[in-house]
């Protein structure tokens, strides 16, 4: 049997003898996706590896508790969302006596990124996007870059359509206003 | 003036060679190793338990007799002083993480902390940007 449809892995998941191949294939096809999902939140490549990593391990540990009531994809991306935002907050905690905070800190990173390819002008947007508080770079992220629509991200981000909806406006309207000041 | 439509979309950050080839197996690793580390405290959970309600029983009893013998306590009590709150200090208690109150205060006043900037206004606009949970509209 070919499994390859979110279905066809919800009906093995609760299985004990075929947990383990409905996780592989959980991360065979989410993978990617949730490591551009954290990458663009903390820039560094090591740093997106061990989120992504406790991401999964966190799934795989809970996954008893998974009911189809939702979509595979958007309870995975509540536990990478709120992983990173844990991780992000963190992070700030450390460097709230430095002189640079830990958004310049992350800006910084992508100047020197080796694993970062855009050029002057795709650097500027990114720094923008690092600008927002770290839940509207989220809705932000999750809307252009990821396409996810606004009732997926609504069950993720336990937040309503609407305020979704002001929120990428607002992001919008504060990147453009950087990109025109820089 | 530039719009987000003059930009080119694109995913510009890059991975190291084989990456997602290797992903599976570095996760499930990872998973593995945790699991022998879970089965070590599984196995010592039910004599931590035991101790910490030993420990929350003795804890208990001491405060418990301590509150009876000092029977002063009971005759004197302590009238508590109505404290009035600014909005700065209200919107610094209102979150628990202190690091949001302060990217908000160099946010509208780009480093410069003034208290006379900070009103209801303010707040108002500012959970309703960066709290999406909290809505301000009376519908």
């Amino acid at each position: 049997m070919k499994l390859s449809d979110e279905k066809d892995i919800i009906a093995i998941i609760h299985d004990p003898e075929n947990k383990n191949k409905a996780f592989d294939l959980i991360v065979k096809k989410y993978g990617e996706t949730l490591y551009f999902h954290i990458r663009r939140m903390v820039i560094d490549h090591e740093d997106a590896n061990d989120l992504l990593q406790d991401t999964f391990c966190k799934a795989y540990e809970n996954i008893h508790n998974f009911r189809a009531e939702s979509a595979i994809y958007t309870w995975l991306y509540r536990i990478a969302t709120n992983t990173t935002l844990n991780f992000l907050n963190q992070k700030k905690r450390l460097y709230i006596f430095s002189v640079n905070n830990y958004s310049e800190i992350l800006a910084s990173k992508l100047e020197s990124d080796p694993y970062f390819s855009g050029d002057d002008i795709q650097k500027i947007f990114h720094k923008a996007i690092l600008k927002l508080p770290p839940k509207q770079q989220l809705v932000f992220n999750m809307k252009y870059f990821e396409n996810i629509k606004y009732e997926d991200m609504a069950e993720i981000l336990s937040t309503s359509v609407g305020a979704l909806k002001a929120s990428y406006h607002h992001a919008v309207t504060k990147i453009e206003k950087y990109i025109n000041d820089f | 003036m530039k719009s987000l439509n003059d930009i080119q979309k694109q995913n510009n950050f890059e991975v190291p060679e084989g990456y997602f080839e290797k992903l599976e197996k570095e996760v499930l690793k990872n998973i593995y190793s945790e699991k022998e580390k879970t089965t070590v405290f599984q196995i010592l959970k039910p004599y931590i338990y035991m101790v910490a309600c030993v420990a929350l029983l003795v804890g208990g009893i001491q405060v418990f007799m301590e509150n009876v013998l000092e029977k002063e306590n009971i005759y004197s009590p302590v009238v508590k002083e109505e404290v009035l709150y600014e909005p700065d200090e209200i919107l610094y208690y209102l979150f628990d993480n202190e690091v949001i109150f302060y990217e908000y205060i160099y946010e509208i006043n780009t480093g410069d902390f003034e208290k006379d900037q900070i009103n209801c206004e303010y707040i108002e606009d500012y959970l309703a940007q960066y709290y999406l949970e909290y809505e301000l509209f009376d519908d």
